[in-house]
């Protein structure tokens, strides 16, 4: 066993951490249009490929995926956002073309230079592996989606919509560029989560898709599932570090505000808070680069591990959250604290796909087998 | 980073599995219900030598590093041994042996560590008092100086193993006018003059384990019986303190597993409504949570070890984290084991009401959990 992180390691966690600095002023900006955030996604893209960041969770030359997960875990804690538009703009994205054939890479041109969206989910929480809400119809050339999909993440900025549906009683991928004929994209603007991130609504009426950019094998069942894997990993890294600046947020508060001539950290009851929220986080921390550790070793219980990070680390997040809030006070409802953002995005990635729910199934259908 | 067990790690593991179903299980039931200690378990768990599993051979022990004997632990929970006796075993071999081995002297260990490591004598560690629990520097137990001998008068509380022990390593002022700097550590052997245990208290958990009272009336012990250097006593405790947190979890993890398995098989086989309850979301749940916190407290448990392996020094943070976790967090996934089973779980015969009352303990025992908060919130 090995609980530290080797030097090699530590510095990938200062380069990203410098990249990230030098970056400040657009991971604090406030973005106007889904246009300006497509922009920031691109040039932050740009400036985390040298890393080695982006090159899939398994793929990676120069770290394995507990490195890689700490890397997610820094991006995250500078700006949740774009960190969940660059999961799935081009880290997943850059895991399925591990998967595509190259003739079916350049016959698409993906070039990865533009964010990506994958729209696998009918809905924000996926209830079944199998897409229920488009329907697929063939003829000679083509094939023809109808319905909708839910809560796609990207869409609307992306150069590719990959979405998943049935063709002949089989998991199929569609790749479909979003100003394709019989698309609707209809962007989600009033939400109250993760303000940077663009999430949309896809409707698809009769949109036909030709046969050459619909990928239908046995392999995207597998691929599915493993991005599954990836997505935990990316609502994990983003949990942890929430969970992180909460912590330091509050911390500076509670260190310099005053309350009875004494900082608000000298009272038991704040201190014990803090100390539930690190207990909460180490454990948390742990528990997820374990798993990351599992899924490098391709472990037997990797998939029960992945979903019980997922579970404690989105649900701790939360809690951790509700405590800060509970020490910052009012100030807390004032100009959009980002702790009580981070309430919301809390409760947005315990949904997102295989939701805390589907995991805690999975969990227990594992033991009951 | 790297999580991995090693093979003979694994192995090791299966084998205290096996060891724990065949000489200890089978009696626990009848040792809890009558709250006696199983002095033959224990004899054979020196034999076996889990007692002295990470001593150097030349006592008798099996140089096993921090993590082996941490599996150990988890190894027993997980056969289903009882918390009273693993926590008898916790209180002799780590918080009374250890501190002779790491800060006795050469006669000490020669003299006490091979009969405590076979199993032939039984050890605890004296350091609660009636009104100095988590305030340890308030303790007004004495030890003072009179020629060759140290005379100690007082008395302490809650002591594992206190009514059956054959030595008990005592922590007592020698200097009541200073706090922490004023405690040391003696030796005090059974039958010493003015030595006596109490009758064993009765409790709500841990029951097969024997807790009491120790009482000092101008107890003569020789100057050879100080354990390290006078004032030092209360490090000394401290450094204990891993070992609190991390080998007396371990079983408490083990037991956890063995919930899990119990109640799952339970569940498919009890039928409610025409289908076994396992297919029941709620009961899903249940075995959901008591895995996730099985998986989380085991990476803190491990880490400690792992720490102590390293040579680190005693890492306040991380064994009040662990102990904080495992603590706090145990107590809703021990209530939903009892759940599943519903009435039975409620029955001392199936065991989970035991694992329930024992657990209730880990929020108190080896520092409270409002202790761990306060150590926690000044390191940050």
């Amino acid at each position: 066993m090995n609980f530290t992180f080797s030097e090699t390691e530590k510095n990938l966690f200062q380069n990203i951490e410098s990249v990230l600095t030098k970056e400040k002023q657009l991971l604090q900006s406030t973005f106007q249009t889904e246009k300006d955030i497509s922009e920031a996604l691109i040039d932050l893209k740009q400036k985390l490929s040298s890393l080695d960041y982006l090159n899939a969770f398994n793929h990676s030359k120069t770290m394995g995926p507990v490195a890689n997960l700490e890397m997610m875990r820094i991006f995250a804690r500078y700006q949740p956002s774009l960190f969940l538009g660059i999961e799935y703009g081009f880290r997943i994205f850059a895991e399925m073309r591990q998967w595509l054939t190259e003739s079916f890479i350049q016959s698409l041109k993906l070039d990865n230079t533009l964010p990506c969206a994958v729209a696998f989910c009918d809905d924000l929480v996926e209830t079944n592996t199998q897409s229920q809400s488009i329907t697929v119809q063939a003829d000679d050339q083509h094939v023809h989606l109808s319905g909708q999909k839910r809560f796609v993440i990207n869409a609307g900025i992306s150069k590719w919509i990959v979405v998943n549906g049935q063709l002949d009683s089989k998991n199929a991928l569609f790749f479909i560029a979003p100003h394709a004929e019989g698309i609707e994209i209809v962007p989600l603007r009033n939400k109250r989560i993760f303000p940077e991130l663009v999430i949309a609504n896809i409707h698809f009426r009769n949109c036909p898709v030709e046969k050459n950019k619909v990928v239908c094998s046995e392999k995207v069942d597998a691929f599915i599932s493993n991005l599954r894997l990836m997505e935990n990993f990316s609502c994990i890294a983003c949990a942890l570090g929430m969970m992180d600046q909460c912590i330091e947020i509050t911390k500076t508060f509670a260190k310099t505000y005053q309350s009875e001539n004494k900082p608000l950290i000298a009272h038991q009851a704040v201190a014990f808070s803090l100390a539930e929220a690190v207990t909460l986080k180490q454990t948390a921390e742990l528990l997820a680069y374990r798993a990351a550790w599992m899924t490098a070793s391709n472990d037997s219980e990797k998939g029960v591990m992945n979903h019980c990070a997922r579970v404690f680390c989105t649900e701790s997040a939360e809690t951790i959250a509700s405590q800060c809030m509970n020490i910052l006070g009012g100030q807390v409802f004032v100009d959009n604290h980002r702790v009580e953002q981070m309430l919301y995005n809390c409760k947005f990635i315990q949904l997102l796909g295989t939701s805390t729910h589907g995991a805690r199934i999975s969990i227990a259908d594992v033991i009951l087998k | 980073m790297d999580f991995e067990i090693t093979k003979s790690q694994s192995m090791f593991k299966k084998e205290v599995i096996r060891f724990a179903k065949k000489e200890i299980i089978p009696r626990v039931q009848e040792h809890e219900f009558n709250h006696e200690f199983d002095f033959h378990a224990f004899k054979k768990m020196g034999e076996f030598g889990l007692l002295g599993l990470h001593f150097p051979e030349e006592f008798g022990g099996g140089d096993a590093d921090v993590l082996t004997t941490i599996i150990a632990g988890e190894a027993l929970g997980e056969a289903g041994v009882d918390g009273g006796l693993t926590l008898a075993y916790g209180a002799h071999s780590f918080l009374c042996a250890d501190t002779i081995f790491s800060h006795g002297t050469d006669t000490h260990r020669q003299k006490y560590l091979p009969p405590l490591i076979s199993g032939e004598w039984i050890g605890c560690m004296g350091l609660t008092e009636p009104d100095a629990g988590s305030d340890v520097a308030s303790m007004k137990t004495t030890a003072t100086r009179d020629g060759d001998h140290y005379v100690l008068n007082g008395s302490k509380i809650f002591i594992t193993n206190g009514p059956i022990a054959d030595l008990a390593l005592v922590y007592a002022k020698t200097n009541p006018d200073k706090q922490h700097e004023g405690i040391s550590t003696f030796i005090v052997e059974k039958g010493t003059k003015g030595f006596s245990a109490g009758a064993p208290l009765k409790k709500m958990g841990m029951r097969t384990s024997q807790t009491s009272e120790l009482f000092f009336n101008n107890c003569r012990i020789p100057v050879e019986n100080l354990v390290g250097q006078e004032g030092m006593g209360f490090l000394y405790a401290m450094q204990t303190v891993e070992w609190d947190r991390s080998a007396l979890l371990a079983p408490m993890i083990g037991g956890m597993r063995h919930a899990i398995r119990q109640c799952s098989d339970y569940a498919k086989k009890r039928y409610q409504f025409h289908r076994p309850i396992s297919h029941f979301q709620a009961t899903k749940y249940k075995l959901a949570n008591m895995k996730i916190f099985l998986e989380a407290a085991r990476s803190l448990v491990y880490r400690i070890a792992w720490c102590k392996d390293q040579g680190q020094a005693v890492n306040h943070l991380e064994a009040a984290v662990a102990k904080l976790f495992v603590g706090d967090w145990s107590l809703n996934p021990t209530n939903d084991a009892m759940l599943i089973l519903g009435g039975y779980g409620y029955c001392h015969e199936y065991g989970l009401e035991m694992l329930f009352r024992d657990n209730r303990l880990a929020p108190i025992g080896g520092g409270t959990s409002e202790i761990q908060k306060k150590i926690i919130s000044k390191l940050i």
